[in-house]
């Protein structure tokens, strides 16, 4: 059986809007459930982008990534979100968990069963409402088999789940493995220059391009109704000066902040010039709500649906790491997408790296050997400005690096992420108009 | 271009599938056990037991990728993309793993997404596992009596004055609901199928597996798990078989079990097939058709099989039960969900570029004697001779996402014991889709 050529042809997401469990009217999107905004991005591409060109009828699969699946998140198989958007019963959905990289993984399955001769059309999305979700009590408070001491199945002295399962730990971890390579104001810096670069997409228009305006509430508000027309969380006049101080959310591991710490407290003050805790709001995305979609195709169906390519996926990758540091998830995941694209670092011309914190972005960089590089990595911005959805990032990067291939003109992209749980994903693309 | 690359089935290894309770949790037998952690076991059995003892080199570390299938992945079920069972079992940090729910086809799904991946190139070794505890993590079937932690978007698509409103199209109550999606295909296909047919073979199914059960067939593919007696949960024993097969049934017993359903005249679905009298004159009852005879039992469980390519084969000395050849998934209409097999299995059928006359042996899913049975008639299969030769899913327990892997292993054993070639296994899911997988026994 011959390997197709896959293109993705299509996307669109919500604005990402900045989640408040604590005061859920604060979130301008929080009333609305993951399935909705999903959906809503669906009618955005059916109803109008694509209107006349391909139909809900035309699709083969429907996958949904998501981080977990309770309370609002349960989709039936996938069912909800594509019925809520009435689409025909006979298109086959999958709902699936990579933690983080769960819109990613979507993408890269639909991509498979495409090459494979599987299907021809499908659609790939991710979700997350954080405002919903987190206002909820926790589902279990039993303690799990795998962190109860004298069970035999407890394995906490290795995976040390109180820092596996607290992203900050596992961000304060991962910098403190690299503090002789990146100090906190590395981070900050990094921070920073998301938002300036975010801030300034956001003027030029460029996400006008991906973005479908929703009908929800005015922050603060949940009886005034606004149009939300763009991501919540830029900030616009972001200064190293405002990030440097914020409040510390992390605990060193000299304090305790996860099991046998790398550094003494002497040497972690010496290296930091601090005893706290190095990651901070300034330099971690924020959680948010929102939904990305994806329309992949074979050849055939773009030519019989009369669409243009928005990029050509190349290879995908994943890879599994030590889950109290899972940011380095994206590093084994970039060189496997490498390996199999047959490409080097060179012949990527843009990057994309979630920045679910400044020091998964920076150590990547580094990993990678990218050092010098830096002026091709999220030109538009990155998570820690535009806001981090989960499950819907995967979708928005993969599809941003597209629509950025095509402004500069540019052949092969990269993009990729971390998971919770310590697991990476990445995608390359190419831009056919350029060879 | 580049090719696409062969795919092997391994091996197999499953838990016991015992009888879900979550009423009474203590009469069912893994009520202690957490779904991961059934998970986990079959994991640990396949690595620690089997793979060396048949002669194989192969380490978890060599594992490209775990892929786990739950239907129900609220509370306890959250499985951290996957990581939780893995860690569980040992593994190391650098095998990835993702989860997949597809409702009763989550674990077939792994099968798929392992095929997909090794296909392409991107995985050599995955390990496809499904599990369900319904007793710990129960359906929403229960009328409130037990905990649930997934919401279904109804104040949505339930509410005519909302714009997200949909019930009209998906009927949902009748979507949601085992029975009531088998009831109405019972009374769409009723000029094919009585009752009494369906019983009957539900009575075939059980006289199979208890045969099976008695010839040890099933020792191969179980491992025996720690579990407790029924009723007394601090009472430990080894369960080493499937407790809901149970000895010399008969027809009579399975016809008389009460009705779970309630036909369409009475309410049971939206737009009725048949008014009271004519459902009467069809049916000879007023009653509904769907029994406990002639469903499959809900059951705790985890179900593992092992996925390779070419060259795993060779550089860990792994012999392949099957070659898998093709996969298959299709949507339809969930309130009759039960019809999902047939379009999957033609798809599958498709690319492998088979006919049905070509599949030497089936395994259809018994979620319910009529999906089944109607699978088997849309589809022409020989069922009485072809098809769940060892008994199904009404006798042996449907732990939904440990099944599709249980069937598809299963096959792969009668393929090699009737030495005979092709063979098809698919199922039905809830919220109406089928998923299917052809393979191919080497040895013909």
């Amino acid at each position: 059986m011959k390997i197709r050529d896959v293109y993705i042809t299509d996307f669109i997401r919500t604005p990402f809007s900045r989640s408040r469990p604590r005061e859920p009217p604060r979130d301008v999107l929080g009333n609305l459930r993951p399935d909705e905004l999903t959906a809503l991005t669906l009618n955005e591409m059916f109803d109008n982008r694509l209107k006349d060109k391909v139909k809900p009828e035309d699709v083969d699969e429907f996958y949904i990534g998501a981080t977990h699946f309770n309370y609002e998140y349960v989709t039936l198989g996938g069912r909800y979100p594509m019925f809520l958007s009435k689409f025909p019963t006979k298109v086959s959905s999958i709902a699936l968990d990579r933690q983080c990289g769960s819109g990613m993984t979507c993408a890269s399955i639909a991509y498979n069963n495409i090459a494979l001769g599987y299907s021809d059309v499908v659609i790939a999305s991710g979700k997350n409402n954080a405002t919903m979700s987190r206002s909820k009590p926790p589902t279990s408070r039993e303690i799990p088999p795998a962190m109860r001491k004298g069970h035999e199945f407890f394995v906490d002295d290795v995976v040390d789940f109180r820092c596996t399962g607290s992203m900050l730990q596992t961000a304060q971890k991962l910098s403190e493995m690299n503090a002789s390579i990146f100090t906190k104001e590395d981070n900050d810096r990094f921070s920073v220059r998301s938002h300036q670069l975010a801030s300034k997409a956001q003027e030029e228009g460029f996400f006008k391009g991906e973005i479908v305006p929703v009908m929800a509430h005015s922050e603060g508000d949940e009886n005034t109704p606004m149009l939300i027309e763009h991501d919540t969380s830029v900030r616009k006049n972001a200064t190293y000066e405002g990030t440097k101080d914020l409040r510390a959310l992390s605990k060193p591991g000299w304090a305790g902040g996860y099991y046998r710490p790398l550094m003494t407290k002497e040497e972690y003050v010496k290296a930091f010039e601090t005893e706290q805790g190095l990651v901070t709001a300034g330099n971690s995305c924020p959680t948010n709500a929102g939904a990305a979609t994806l329309l992949l195709m074979s050849e055939d169906a773009m030519k019989k649906h009369n669409l243009n390519p928005l990029a050509r996926i190349v290879s995908i990758g994943f890879g599994g790491v030590d889950p109290t540091v899972m940011g380095r998830g994206p590093v084994p995941a970039s060189w496997m997408a490498l390996k199999h694209a047959g490409l080097t670092t060179d012949d990527i011309a843009f990057w994309e790296i979630n920045e679910a914190f400044a020091i998964v972005g920076l150590n990547w960089v580094h990993e990678m050997g990218l050092d010098d590089r830096l002026d091709d990595v999220n030109i538009k911005g990155g998570g820690i400005a535009l806001g981090h959805p989960i499950a819907a990032t995967g979708p928005r990067i993969v599809g941003s690096l597209a629509r950025i291939l095509k402004e500069k003109n540019a052949q092969y992209g990269l993009a990729t992420m971390c998971c919770g749980g310590g697991q990476g994903t990445a995608m390359i693309i190419e831009n056919e108009d350029v060879k | 271009m580049k090719e696409a690359k062969e795919v092997y089935l391994v091996d197999h290894v499953r838990t016991p599938f015992s009888q879900s309770n979550p009423l009474e949790p203590d009469d069912a037998v893994f009520s202690k056990q957490w779904g991961p952690e059934l998970a986990a076991r079959v994991l640990i059995d396949m690595f620690d037991n089997k793979i060396p003892n048949k002669g194989s080199t192969l380490k978890r570390e060599n594992v490209s990728e775990v892929l786990v299938g739950s239907a129900l992945l609220q509370h306890e079920h959250g499985t951290f993309g996957g990581r939780i069972p893995i860690f569980m079992a040992n593994f190391p940090f650098h095998v990835p793993a993702t989860v997949f729910d597809k409702q009763d086809g989550s674990g077939m799904t792994t099968l798929h997404v392992g095929f997909a991946n090794i296909s392409m190139g991107y995985s050599d070794v995955v390990a496809s596992i499904g599990f369900d505890q319904f007793t710990r993590v129960p359906l929403h079937t229960y009328d409130g009596k037990v905990k649930v932690f997934g919401w279904p978007p109804d104040k949505l698509m339930l509410d005519p004055e909302s714009k997200w409103y949909n019930d009209d199209l998906y009927d949902w109550k009748t979507s949601r609901s085992l029975f009531q999606a088998a009831q109405k295909l019972v009374e769409e296909e009723a000029d094919l199928f009585t009752k009494d047919e369906m019983d009957t073979f539900s009575s075939r199914s059980k006289n199979l597996a208890e045969k099976a059960q008695e010839n040890g067939y099933f020792k191969e593919e179980i491992m025996s798990v720690k579990g407790h007696k029924a009723g007394e949960s601090d009472n430990q024993i080894e369960i080493e078989e499937d407790n809901s097969i149970k000895k010399a049934i008969t027809l009579d017993d399975i016809a008389n079990t009460p009705p779970l359903s309630t036909p369409g005249w009475a309410g049971g679905y939206k737009n009725p097939i048949f008014a009271k009298d004519a459902y009467i004159a069809k049916f000879g009852t007023e009653k509904g058709i769907i029994t406990e005879g002639n469903s499959s039992p809900l059951c705790d469980g985890a179900s593992l099989c092992l996925l390779a390519s070419k060259k795993a084969l060779e550089e860990y000395n792994l012999k392949p039960m099957s070659k898998v050849i093709s996969i298959g998934f299709a949507g339809v209409d969930p309130t009759v969900r039960g019809r999902g097999v047939e379009p999957a299995s033609q798809m599958a059928l498709k690319h492998a570029n088979l006919k049905v006359q070509d599949i030497d042996f089936w395994e259809i899913n018994e979620s319910f004697s009529i999906v089944a049975l109607n699978a088997a008639n849309k589809l022409g299969i020989d069922w009485e001779n072809k098809m769940n030769i060892h008994g199904g899913a009404i006798a042996i327990g449907n732990p939904a996402s440990a099944t599709g892997l249980r069937i598809t292993a299963t096959l792969a054993r009668i393929l090699k014991e009737k030495k005979a070639k092709y063979g098809l296994a698919a199922m039905s899911c809830g919220g109406g889709q089928g998923t299917a997988v052809v393979i191919e026994n080497l040895d013909i």
